[in-house]
C-alpha cells in the first residue's frame, strides 16, 4: 500500500532523510522509533505534504500512485492522515464545524456528497463517546485551550471520522499520561482493519504496549538502520539508542 | 455554528469568478439633467412635489458644499472627482412620484431584485416562514424607492416604515424635526452634498414602547451609468422602542466610478435601542483596479435618551473606495454604543473605515471590534476615535483592532484616536495585525480540506466575533462573502 | 489650506528676523526662510494635532544661548548628577567640559547641514531649529577601545537665562561591542525653552541611553532624538520626563541594517499643575527581522495634559518583523486629560505587530486595601503610582543608574502629591 524508494529530503539545504526505504501492506502497524533529530517528524511531514521540504532522490508511491506529486489535500482525500505531534489551534472555528467541513472535503473530492447532518451528528457523538471527547469540546474553537491529553484525543476523534487508509501518528504519546495513553490507543486500536494501516512514530516503547505493532524501524540520521520485529522495541527500551548512534559515527 | 458549513456550501456552488451581482438592467429611465446646480436641485425638490422648507434645506447645504474642499485625511487615493459630470438623479420611468403597488413595477426590476434574491412579493415570503422571520423591505433603485414591503402590517403596530421621499408629505413634522438633526448640513463634504441632493432612501420611526415585530431591510440598487447615489436614511426610536435594520447594497459592473454618498441618522430616545446591520456589496472594479463605487458615507447615530443603544454591524467586502465612520454620540446617561465591522479588502480596493464614540453622558459605554482583512493589492485602515468629554464620568470604552494580511503586496493600518478629558473614564484598546499562520493552513489541507476553503474558514473564524452579531439570514450571506471576496487571493 | 496667511505670532516673527542676522550659514538661513514662511505647526499638520505649537509656543525670546557662568553651573548641577559617571557638561549649547576616558571622544564642530530625515521630522521644530541655531554640533564617539562601560558616561545640558532660547545639537555614535550606559540629564535655572536634536548611531553592541529630563517647572523643552542603528546592534532607549511646562519628545527610528537588530523604546511621565507633555514616536522597520518593542507610563495631574503618539511602520521587505507598542495612562485628578494615537502602518504580511492603550484612574479597590492596612491616602496614593510607572525601569540593569531613576521619580511624586 505504501512504498517508499531510497527517499532523500533536505530543508533549507540540509540534508534531513538520506536513502529511506520502507513498504508497508494493508492492515499492518509499523513503528518507526529513533533518536531525536533522525528525521521522524519529518517523515511525517514528508509524506503528509508539508511544502517546506525539498525532495532530492527517491520516491513514494501510495497504492501504486505517485504521492509526492499529490497536494497535502488530495493526499489527504486519498487516505492519509496526520496526526499531528503538536496539534494546531484555530480561534473562531468550532471543533464540530471544522469535523463536519473535513469530512464533506474529502467525500466531495470522491464525489460522494455531502453527509447528510443527522447522519453527521450520530457519527461524531458516537465516536465522540468512545474516545471521551465531551460536547463542550465540540463546540470550542479548535483546540483552543485545549489540554494536551483534549488535543491528541481530539486527533484520533478526526482520525475516527475520516476513516484513513493510512494514519501517521507522530509522537502522539508525548505529553500523555498514562491513562489519557489508554484512551487514544484505545481508539486507534479501534479503527484496526485489514485495510488500513499505521505507522507509529514514537521516541518510547511505551505507546507500543498498547498499539501493538507488526513491525519496528530504528531511524538514525535519514536512514532505517535496523529492521524487526515488536521484540526490538523492547531491546530498545532496554540499551537505548546508543548502538545506532555510534554505529554511525564508527 | 452550522451557519458556516451552509455558507461553504454555498460558496462552492457560485461561480465565483465575477462579481455575482454585476448584471445591468435594461430600463428606461428619468434623469436630472448632468451636472450640479440650483436648477439640479430645484429639479429633484420638485420631482418629489416638495415643501419649501426642505428645498430651502437643500439650497442651503449646497452653496455650504460649494464652500468646503473635498477631505484628503484618509487613506484612499483616487482622481479628482468632476462632480459637474455626474448624474444627481436618475429614476425608472413612471416611478418618478414614488412606489406603486407591486402590479404596477416594471418586471425588469421585479426580475432584478429576484436575481438579487431580495423578496418583494409579500405572498412568497409569506409562505413557509414563521412571522418572526420576515423581513420587510423598502427597495431602492438609483434614485428612487420602488417598492416598500408589508407597510400595512407595520403599520397596526404604529411603525413607519416608508421612503422618506413619501414620509416628508405624510409625516413632514418628524422629518421636519429630524432631518438633519445628528449629522448637520456642513457636518462633512460628502455629507454637504447629500444633503443638497439626496433623492430617496428609508424612513422608520417606531412609537413609544414598541418593539418592531420584524427585521426592516432596504436594499440599494445603483443601476444607471454615471449617476450618484445620494439615499438619506433616517430612523427613529421613540423611548423604549426597538428595531433591527438590515441595508444591502449592489450595483452593476462599470468600467466607470460610480459614487454613492448616503447619509444614515440614527436617533434613540429613552430606553431605546437601534440595531443597524449592513452587508456592503458593491461592485469592487476589476482586478486592475478599473471601474468600481467609491463609497463616502456619513452613519451617525445619536443616544438621545438615557438608557439607550446604538449598535452598529459592518460587512464592508464591495466597492472600490470605502470612507466610512459609523459612529455613536453617547449623549443620554448610561447610553451603550457599539460598532462591530469586518472589512475585507482584495484586489485594488481601498478601505479608510472606523468608528466613533463620543462619549458625552455618565456611564456611557461603547465597545469596538474590528476585523480588518487585506488581500491582493489592496490598502485596508482602521480609522477610529473614542473621546471621553469632561463631564462623561465612569466613561467605558473596549476596543479590538485586529488586522489579517494575505499576500505581501496588500497594506494593513490601524489609525485610533484616543482622548480622555475624564479621569474616571477608562479605555482599553489593543491591535493586532498578523497573517494566516502556514501551521494553520496545513493542518486544514492535512484534513482535506482545499486551500480557499481553509482560507475562508480561517478568515470565518477571525471575524467570528462580529458575524454573531448579525441577523441570522444576514450571517449566511455574510459568510459566503467572506469566501467569495477573497477568491484568488492566494495561489 | 497654508499656514502663511494666519497672523505671526511673535516668536514666529523672532524666527524671521533671526534668519536676516549675517552671522549664520546659508544652510541656517535656508532653513529659518522656511520655517518663518510657514509659521510653526499648528493642530491643522498630523503630527501636532494634539500640540499645537503656534498657541504654546507665542512668546518671543529675549536671548539666544546666552553665556553662563561657571559658580551657576555648579549650582544648577547640584545634588542632580549621577555618581560615579563620566560627566560631559553642556551649558546653554555649548560644550564646557569633558572628562574623556579610554575609547570615549568628545569634540565639537560647525554644525552640518540637515542629514536624510526620517519619516514624520519634516515639520520637526525642535529638529529644524536646533539645526539652524545651535552654533556647535557637539559629537560623543565610543569606540572599541573603551572598558566595557563600567562606569556610565553621563552629558547634562544646562538650560539657564530669562525667556532664553537654547539649542543643543548633539551626536552620539557608538561602535564595538561594549554595553554603555549613556544618560542625558537636562536641568535649567530660570525659564529658558530648550530645543535639541540628538542624532544615534548604534554600530553594534547593546547601548543604553537615557534621559533624565528634570527642568524647572518654568522652562520648556522640546527634543528630537533620530536614532539608526545597524547590524546586531540592541538599542535601548528610556526617557523619564519630571519636569518643564512644555515638552514635546520626538523619537524616530529607522532600521536600515541587514540583520537582527532590536529596539526597545520606553518612558515615564509625570506632568501636573499646567504641564502639557508629548511624545511623539516614529518606529520604520524598513528592513527585515528586527523587532521593537516600546512601553510607555503616564502620571498626570493638576489641569496637565498627556499626548501619546507613537507609529510603527513596517515596509515591504520587512518580512519577519515583531512590533510592539503599550502605552498606559494614570489620570490622578479630575481635571487631567490625556490624548493617545497609536498607530500601525503595515506593508509586509509575514509579521507581528501590535499595539494596546489604556486610559484609566487609581483602582480604588487597591487604594482602600493599603488605607486599610494603615497607610495614609497620599502614601498609598505614592506607592501606587510608584509601582505603576516603576515597571518601565526593570528593564535596565541593577546599577546606580537605576536607583538614581527610581530616586528621581520617588523625589518628583513627593513634591507633585504633597
Amino acid at each position: 500500500m505504501l512504498e517508499i524508494k531510497n527517499l532523500h529530503a533536505e530543508i533549507e539545504g540540509k540534508p534531513i532523510l538520506r536513502g529511506l526505504s520502507l513498504k508497508m501492506n494493508p492492515g499492518e502497524i509499523h513503528a518507526i522509533m529513533g533518536p531525536n533529530g533522525s528525521g521522524k517528524s519529518t517523515l511525517s511531514y514528508i509524506l503528509s505534504g508539508k511544502e517546506d521540504y525539498d525532495i532530492t532522490e527517491g520516491e513514494v508511491l501510495f497504492n501504486g500512485e505517485n504521492l509526492l506529486e499529490m497536494e497535502a489535500d488530495e493526499r489527504a482525500a486519498a487516505g492519509v492522515f496526520l496526526a499531528f505531534q503538536y496539534p494546531i489551534e484555530i480561534p473562531g472555528v468550532t471543533n464540530m464545524n471544522f469535523l463536519k467541513t473535513a469530512v464533506n472535503a474529502q467525500r466531495n473530492a470522491r464525489d460522494e456528497g455531502d453527509m447528510p447532518i443527522p447522519e453527521f451528528m450520530k457519527l461524531v457523538k458516537e465516536k465522540a463517546k468512545h474516545l471521551n471527547v465531551s460536547d463542550e469540546m465540540l463546540k470550542r474553537s479548535l483546540n483552543v485551550g485545549f489540554s494536551g491529553g483534549e488535543k491528541k484525543r481530539n486527533e484520533i476523534l478526526q482520525m475516527a471520522m475520516l476513516e484513513p487508509q493510512l494514519a501517521i501518528l507522530d509522537e502522539t504519546d508525548s505529553g500523555l499520561d498514562i491513562d489519557a495513553l489508554k484512551v487514544v490507543a484505545e481508539g486507534v486500536n479501534a479503527l484496526r482493519d485489514a485495510s488500513r494501516s499505521f505507522l507509529v512514530i514514537t521516541h518510547y516503547q511505551r505507546l507500543l504496549d498498547y498499539i501493538v505493532p507488526d513491525h519496528v524501524h530504528v531511524l538514525s540520521k535519514g536512514q532505517i538502520v535496523k529492521s524487526g520485529d515488536k521484540s526490538l522495541a523492547l531491546e530498545l527500551e532496554a540499551n537505548g539508542y546508543a548502538e545506532f548512534v555510534d554505529e554511525e559515527v564508527a | 455554528m452550522p451557519a458556516v458549513q451552509e455558507t461553504i456550501d454555498q460558496v462552492k456552488t457560485i461561480d465565483v469568478d465575477q462579481y455575482k451581482y454585476g448584471f445591468e438592467t435594461d430600463i428606461e429611465s428619468e434623469k436630472a439633467p448632468q451636472g450640479l446646480n440650483e436648477d439640479v436641485i430645484r429639479f429633484i425638490s420638485e420631482k418629489k412635489g416638495e415643501p419649501e422648507w426642505l428645498l430651502e434645506w437643500r439650497l442651503d447645504a449646497f452653496e455650504r458644499w460649494k464652500a468646503m474642499e473635498e477631505p484628503d485625511w484618509a487613506r484612499v487615493n483616487y482622481p479628482k472627482i468632476d462632480f459637474q459630470s455626474l448624474y444627481y438623479y436618475s429614476a425608472p420611468k413612471g416611478l418618478g412620484e414614488g412606489p406603486k403597488s407591486l402590479d404596477e413595477i416594471d418586471p425588469e426590476i421585479l426580475k432584478t431584485y429576484e436575481k438579487l434574491g431580495i423578496p418583494l412579493q409579500e405572498q412568497e415570503i409569506l409562505a413557509g416562514i414563521a412571522p418572526e422571520n420576515r423581513v420587510a423591505v423598502d427597495a431602492v433603485f438609483d434614485s428612487v424607492s420602488v417598492v416598500t414591503t408589508f407597510k400595512e402590517e407595520l403599520a397596526k403596530e404604529g411603525v413607519i416604515f416608508c421612503p422618506i421621499s413619501e414620509a416628508v408629505h405624510s409625516h413632514p413634522e418628524l422629518v421636519k424635526k429630524y432631518l438633519g438633526s445628528v449629522v448637520p448640513l456642513s457636518d462633512n463634504y460628502y455629507s454637504a452634498l447629500n444633503s443638497a441632493v439626496f433623492s430617496d432612501g428609508s424612513f422608520v420611526y417606531i412609537p413609544k414602547g414598541v418593539r418592531c415585530p420584524m427585521e426592516l431591510s432596504t436594499y440599494f440598487r445603483i443601476n444607471e451609468q454615471n449617476t450618484g447615489q445620494f439615499e438619506r436614511t433616517l430612523i427613529i426610536a421613540d423611548e423604549g422602542a426597538y428595531v433591527s435594520y438590515l441595508e444591502g447594497c449592489t450595483a452593476p459592473m462599470r468600467d466607470e466610478n460610480q459614487l454613492h454618498a448616503a447619509v444614515v441618522e440614527l436617533v434613540t430616545h429613552d430606553d431605546a435601542e437601534i440595531k443597524y446591520s449592513t452587508v456592503q456589496n458593491w461592485y469592487p472594479g476589476d482586478a486592475e483596479g478599473k471601474g468600481g463605487i467609491y463609497n463616502f458615507v456619513t452613519k451617525r447615530g445619536d443616544c438621545r435618551g438615557k438608557n439607550s443603544k446604538i449598535s452598529w454591524t459592518q460587512v464592508e467586502t464591495g466597492s472600490a473606495i470605502t470612507w466610512k465612520y459609523p459612529s455613536c454620540i453617547l449623549r443620554g446617561d448610561n447610553s451603550v454604543g457599539e460598532f462591530y465591522s469586518i472589512a475585507i479588502s482584495n484586489g485594488m480596493q481601498q478601505i479608510d473605515s472606523g468608528t466613533k464614540m463620543v462619549h458625552l453622558g455618565k456611564n456611557t459605554s461603547s465597545r469596538i471590534i474590528s476585523k480588518g482583512i487585506s488581500a491582493g493589492k489592496s490598502s485596508n485602515t482602521y480609522r477610529g476615535l473614542v473621546s471621553a468629554h469632561k463631564k462623561a464620568s465612569n466613561a467605558r470604552n473596549f476596543t479590538q483592532c485586529d488586522s489579517l494580511l494575505i499576500g505581501d503586496k496588500c497594506g494593513a493600518h490601524t489609525v485610533p484616536y484616543i482622548e480622555s478629558k475624564n479621569a474616571t473614564a477608562q479605555f482599553e484598546h489593543e491591535a493586532t495585525t498578523s497573517k494566516i499562520s502556514d501551521d494553520q493552513l496545513f493542518y486544514c489541507l492535512q484534513r482535506g480540506i482545499g486551500e480557499e476553503e481553509a482560507i475562508a474558514l480561517i478568515v470565518n473564524g477571525f471575524a467570528k466575533e462580529v458575524l454573531q452579531q448579525l441577523p441570522m439570514e444576514f450571517a449566511v450571506e455574510a459568510q459566503k462573502l467572506v469566501g467569495i471576496s477573497l477568491e484568488g487571493s492566494v495561489g | 489650506m497654508t499656514q502663511s496667511n494666519q497672523a505671526k505670532t511673535p516668536f514666529e516673527e523672532w524666527i524671521a528676523a533671526h534668519a536676516n542676522d549675517s552671522n549664520i550659514t546659508d544652510n541656517a538661513k535656508d532653513i529659518l526662510v522656511k520655517l518663518a514662511d510657514k509659521g510653526l505647526p499648528t493642530r491643522r499638520t498630523e503630527t501636532y494635532k494634539y500640540t499645537d505649537l503656534k498657541a504654546l509656543l507665542k512668546k518671543a525670546p529675549k536671548t539666544i544661548n546666552p553665556l553662563i557662568d561657571v559658580a551657576s553651573l555648579e549650582q544648577i548641577i547640584a545634588g542632580n548628577a549621577v555618581q560615579e559617571a563620566t560627566q560631559i557638561i553642556v551649558a546653554n549649547g555649548n560644550l564646557i567640559q569633558a572628562n574623556e576616558a579610554k575609547g570615549i571622544v568628545v569634540s565639537t564642530r560647525a554644525p552640518s547641514a540637515l542629514p536624510n530625515l526620517p519619516e514624520g521630522t519634516e515639520t520637526d521644530t525642535a529638529l529644524l531649529l536646533a539645526s539652524s541655531l545651535a552654533s556647535q554640533e557637539i559629537s560623543l564617539n565610543i569606540n572599541s577601545d573603551a572598558a566595557n562601560a563600567e562606569k556610565p558616561i553621563e552629558i547634562i545640558l544646562i538650560g539657564s537665562g530669562d525667556d532664553a532660547l537654547i539649542t543643543n545639537k548633539l551626536a552620539i555614535e557608538v561602535s564595538g561591542d561594549q554595553s554603555p550606559e549613556i544618560i542625558m540629564t537636562y536641568l535649567t535655572s530660570a525659564n529658558p525653552t530648550i530645543f535639541s536634536f540628538v542624532e544615534c548611531h548604534a554600530k553594534s553592541g547593546e547601548v543604553s541611553i537615557i534621559k533624565r529630563q528634570k527642568q524647572g517647572a518654568q522652562s520648556a523643552h522640546f527634543e528630537t532624538f533620530v536614532m539608526s542603528q545597524t547590524s546586531d546592534a540592541t538599542l535601548k532607549v528610556n526617557q523619564l520626563n519630571l519636569g518643564a511646562h512644555t515638552v514635546r519628545n520626538g523619537l524616530y527610528s529607522c532600521f536600515n541594517g541587514e540583520a537582527t537588530a532590536h529596539l526597545d523604546l520606553s518612558g515615564v511621565t509625570i506632568a501636573n499643575e499646567k504641564a502639557h507633555i508629548d511624545t511623539t514616536l516614529v518606529v520604520d522597520h524598513a528592513v527585515a527581522n528586527c523587532t521593537s518593542e516600546e512601553r510607555f507610563k503616564n502620571a498626570i495631574g493638576g489641569q496637565a495634559k498627556s499626548v501619546f503618539q507613537g507609529k510603527i511602520i513596517v515596509q515591504p521587505d520587512a518580512q519577519k518583523t515583531d512590533a510592539r507598542m503599550m502605552c498606559q495612562s494614570l489620570l490622578l485628578s479630575e481635571d487631567a486629560s490625556v490624548d493617545v494615537k497609536p498607530e500601525l502602518e503595515i506593508f509586509a504580511d509575514d509579521v507581528q505587530c501590535g499595539h494596546g492603550a489604556t486610559i484609566g484612574e487609581m483602582d480604588e479597590d487597591l487604594l482602600f486595601y493599603l488605607k486599610s492596612r494603615g497607610l495614609p491616602e497620599k502614601d498609598a496614593k505614592r506607592m501606587l503610582i510608584l509601582a505603576f510607572l516603576s515597571e518601565n525601569l526593570e528593564e535596565l540593569e541593577e546599577g546606580i543608574v537605576k536607583s538614581t531613576l527610581q530616586q528621581d521619580i520617588d523625589d518628583y511624586l513627593n513634591i507633585i502629591i504633597a
